[in-house]
C-alpha cells in the first residue's frame, strides 16, 4: 500500500520536474529580446537592461532554471511586471474563486452523469435510452459560453432567481450565501462535462454487462437490481473514476471561457489578461500551478484506484 | 429430477428468427451424470444456459417446449424469478474460472452473497465455511479474505462450484469447466464433481466437447449435434457400441496413443450452420452411410433398450448390448 503511494508520488514529482523545465523555457521561446517584448515598444534600453537583469536573464540557462526552480520551491514564482506584486498573490485570488467553482462543478458532474448513465444502460435501447444518449451527445457539442449565455437569460434576466455575473468571495460579507454566484457558471460549466461522464458510464456499464462475472451473478438468482449496484456499476466506476481526475484538471482550463462569460474573478481570466500584457511571470505561474493540480487530483485518483480495484497492486 | 422437453431456443437475426436448438429432450436423475457432447456451435452451451435461464433475452429465448424441476415448469424464467417461486435449485458453473468472479470482490463475499439468497436463515460464516470445505478449498479462514486474482485457475473453480452448492442445487450445469485448466487440476476438479454428486444426490449436466472426459464422468451420454440431441446412451454402450454415424465418427476422431504417430482421422466436411440446417438428417452430407431416405423428411428413432439414436441406418445393432 504505502510502496504503491510512494512509487506514485515518485512519478508524478518526475512528471512535475519535466513540466517545470517546459514551463521555463517558455520564456526563452519569445523570439528577440523577452525583456524587450514583456515590456513593448516604449521601453527604453536601460529599462530592458533592468528587467533582464531582474530576471536573471544573463546567467546561463541551466543556472537560471534552478534559480527560478528553487525560488518556486519555496514558494516564490517571481513578480508580476503588470502589478507589481508577486505572483503568487495575484494567482491566490483568482485560484480561490476557481477551485471552488470546479469543485461546485464537479458535484453537478458526478450526481447528474453517473446515475442518468446508469439509467440509460439499464434500459438499454429504450426510448429514454435513446433520449438520454442523443441529449448527452447535443448538450456535449455546444460551447459553454452558450450555454451559459442561455443561463442568464433565463435563470439571471427572466426569472430573476440567480445573480448574472460577479463573484464576492465567501470570505466577503454574505459568506456562504455567495455561492448562489457560481451556480449558473457551474451548470454552464458541467453541461458538456456531466454529458461526457453521462456517455462513458453508460457505455462502461455495457461493456462490464457482457462480463462472465456478471453472468455468475445473475446465476446466483440475486434481483436484477443487485446485479446492477454490486457487480455492473461497481466495476463501471473503475473506468469512470479515473476519468473525474482528467474532468476536474480540464475543468480549471474550459473555466477560463465560462468565467469571461460570467465575469469571475478567477484564475481562467487572470491568464487571458495577462497574455495580454505579457506578464511572463504569471502565466508561468498560473500554468505551473494547474500542473500542479493536476497532478495531485490524479494522483489521489490512483490512489483511490487502488481501494477500488485490488489487481492494482500488483501492476 | 430435471426434465427437458422438445427445447427449441432461437437467436433473432436481421433476417429472422433462427433455430439453434432443435427440439432437445433428456432427463437427469439425482446423483446421475449426464455428459453433453458435441463440436462447438451444436448447440450444447445454448441448452445448457436456456437450462439455468440465463439466455440473453429478447435476442435468444425459448420459443417452445418445457423444462421442469421435480414437476415444477421452470423453462424462460431467470434464476431470481426461479428463487422467488421457491424453484431456485438449479445451479451452473462456466467455463472460464479466471473470468467468472467479481475481480473486485472478496471470494468470501461472493459465496456468502449466494448463501444470502437461498438461505436468507443462515449463519453466513459457517455456511461459507461449509461450502468451502465441500470443495475442498484450502485454510478457509484465509481464503475468505482473498481476491480471484490471488488464486489459481482451479482454486476459482471450486470457489466457482461453491457458490453453486450455496442453493442446494438439485442439478448442477457444467459448462466444460475444465476446458481451462490443466490437466491434473482437471482431473482434480472432475473427481470432486464425481464426489459431490454421489455425496449431495445432485443430478449433473455435464457439457465438453471432450470424449475422454465423457467416459471417465458421465453415468449417461448424450451427442449433439446441429441442435439435436441424434445419439443417448449409457457411457459403456455409447462407447462400446455407438448406433450413430457421427457418434462413431467423433470417437474415430480421438487419437490412440497405440496406433504410434498414425495420421489424425477427422470426419469431412463441416457441421452445418444454423441458417443451412434442411430437412432430412443434419449429419447426412457428412455421413459415409447416408443414402436417399436420410436427405428428406423426419428421421427414425432407434431404441436399443435404453440407448436410442436418430438414424435410418445405425451402426451396430447387432452387437450384444451391456
Amino acid at each position: 500500500m504505502w510502496g504503491y503511494i510512494l512509487k506514485r508520488t515518485a512519478a508524478a514529482l518526475a512528471t512535475l520536474v519535466a513540466a517545470s523545465v517546459l514551463i521555463f523555457i517558455f520564456i526563452h521561446l519569445i523570439p528577440g529580446e523577452p525583456a524587450a517584448v514583456m515590456l513593448g515598444d516604449a521601453a527604453t534600453p536601460d529599462q530592458v537592461a533592468a528587467l533582464r537583469t531582474r530576471l536573471g536573464l544573463d546567467e546561463p540557462l541551466f543556472v537560471q532554471y534552478f534559480y527560478w526552480a528553487g525560488s518556486a520551491l519555496q514558494g516564490d514564482l517571481g513578480r508580476s511586471i503588470f502589478f507589481d506584486e508577486p505572483v503568487t498573490s495575484v494567482i491566490a485570488d483568482g485560484a480561490q474563486t476557481s477551485i471552488l467553482l470546479a469543485s461546485i462543478t464537479m458535484v453537478w458532474v458526478v450526481l447528474i452523469g453517473v446515475p442518468v448513465g446508469v439509467i440509460a444502460a439499464m434500459r438499454r435501447g429504450s426510448w429514454l435510452d435513446q433520449g438520454l444518449s442523443g441529449l448527452a451527445m447535443l448538450l456535449a457539442s455546444i460551447p459553454t459560453f452558450w450555454v451559459g449565455l442561455y443561463l442568464i437569460l433565463v435563470f439571471a434576466a427572466q426569472l430573476g432567481w440567480l445573480p448574472s455575473s460577479g463573484y464576492p468571495s465567501i470570505f466577503e460579507e454574505g459568506g456562504l450565501a455567495n455561492l448562489r454566484y457560481l451556480i449558473l457558471p457551474s451548470l454552464a460549466l458541467a453541461t458538456p462535462n456531466a454529458a461526457l461522464i453521462l456517455r462513458l458510464t453508460r457505455a462502461s456499464m455495457l461493456d462490464v454487462s457482457k462480463e462472465d462475472y456478471v453472468r455468475t451473478a445473475r446465476a446466483k438468482g440475486i434481483s436484477p437490481r443487485q446485479v446492477t449496484l454490486r457487480h455492473i456499476l461497481r466495476n463501471a466506476l473503475l473506468v469512470v473514476v479515473s476519468a473525474f481526475g482528467f474532468t476536474f484538471a480540464a475543468l480549471i482550463s474550459e473555466a477560463v471561457v465560462t468565467e469571461t462569460v460570467f465575469a469571475l474573478p478567477g484564475i481562467g481570466r487572470t491568464v487571458v489578461q495577462s497574455i495580454l500584457r505579457r506578464d511572463y511571470p504569471v502565466i508561468q505561474g498560473v500554468i505551473l500551478v494547474i500542473v500542479c493540480l493536476y497532478l495531485v487530483l490524479n494522483l489521489l485518483v490512483d490512489i483511490s484506484y487502488r481501494f477500488l480495484d485490488p489487481r492494482v497492486e500488483l501492476e | 429430477m430435471l426434465v427437458v422437453e422438445d427445447l427449441v431456443v432461437s437467436v433473432g437475426t436481421p433476417r429472422g428468427a433462427l433455430d439453434i436448438v432443435r427440439g432437445v429432450s433428456f432427463r437427469i436423475e439425482p446423483g446421475e451424470i449426464l455428459g453433453l457432447v458435441g463440436e462447438s456451435g451444436s448447440g450444447k452451451s445454448m441448452t445448457s444456459l436456456a437450462v439455468m435461464g440465463l439466455l440473453e433475452k429478447p435476442g435468444t429465448r425459448v420459443t417452445s417446449g418445457r423444462i421442469a424441476i421435480d414437476g415444477a415448469d421452470i423453462t424462460d424464467a431467470t434464476p431470481y424469478e426461479r428463487v422467488r417461486k421457491g424453484n431456485g435449485d438449479v445451479a451452473m458453473i462456466f467455463q472460464e474460472p479466471m473470468t467468472s468472479l467479481n475481480p473486485v470482490r472478496r471470494i468470501g463475499d461472493q459465496i456468502a452473497e449466494a448463501i444470502k439468497v437461498h438461505d436468507p436463515e443462515a449463519d453466513v460464516n459457517a455456511r461459507t465455511r461449509e461450502l468451502m470445505d465441500l470443495v475442498r478449498l484450502p485454510d478457509a479462514s484465509l481464503q475468505q479474505g482473498a481476491y480471484p486474482h490471488e488464486l489459481s485457475g482451479g482454486m476459482r473453480q471450486r470457489v466457482m462450484i461453491a457458490i453453486a452448492l450455496a442453493c442446494r442445487p438439485k442439478v448442477l450445469i457444467a459448462d466444460e469447466p475444465t476446458t481451462a485448466l490443466d490437466v491434473t487440476v482437471q482431473l482434480q476438479i472432475l473427481g470432486l464433481i464425481r464426489d459431490l454428486c454421489d455425496r449431495l444426490r445432485m443430478g449433473v449436466l455435464f457439457i465438453t466437447h471432450d470424449l475422454g472426459v465423457v467416459s471417465q464422468l458421465a453415468d449417461r451420454v448424450a451427442v449433439m449435434y446441429a441442435g439435436q440431441i441424434v445419439e443417448t446412451g449409457s457411457v459403456g454402450t455409447i462407447f462400446s457400441a455407438p448406433l450413430h454415424p457421427y457418434t462413431a465418427g467423433l470417437m474415430a476422431c480421438v487419437p490412440d496413443p497405440s496406433t504410434g504417430h498414425a495420421p489424425l482421422v477427422t470426419i469431412p466436411g463441416q457441421a452445418p450452420r444454423p441458417d443451412e440446417v434442411t430437412s432430412g438428417c443434419p449429419f447426412s452430407p457428412r455421413c459415409q452411410y447416408a443414402g436417399e431416405p436420410c436427405r428428406d423428411g423426419l428421421v427414425p428413432l432407434v431404441r436399443v433398450g435404453e440407448h436410442t439414436a436418430f438414424c435410418h441406418f445405425p451402426l451396430n445393432m447387432g452387437v450384444a448390448h451391456v
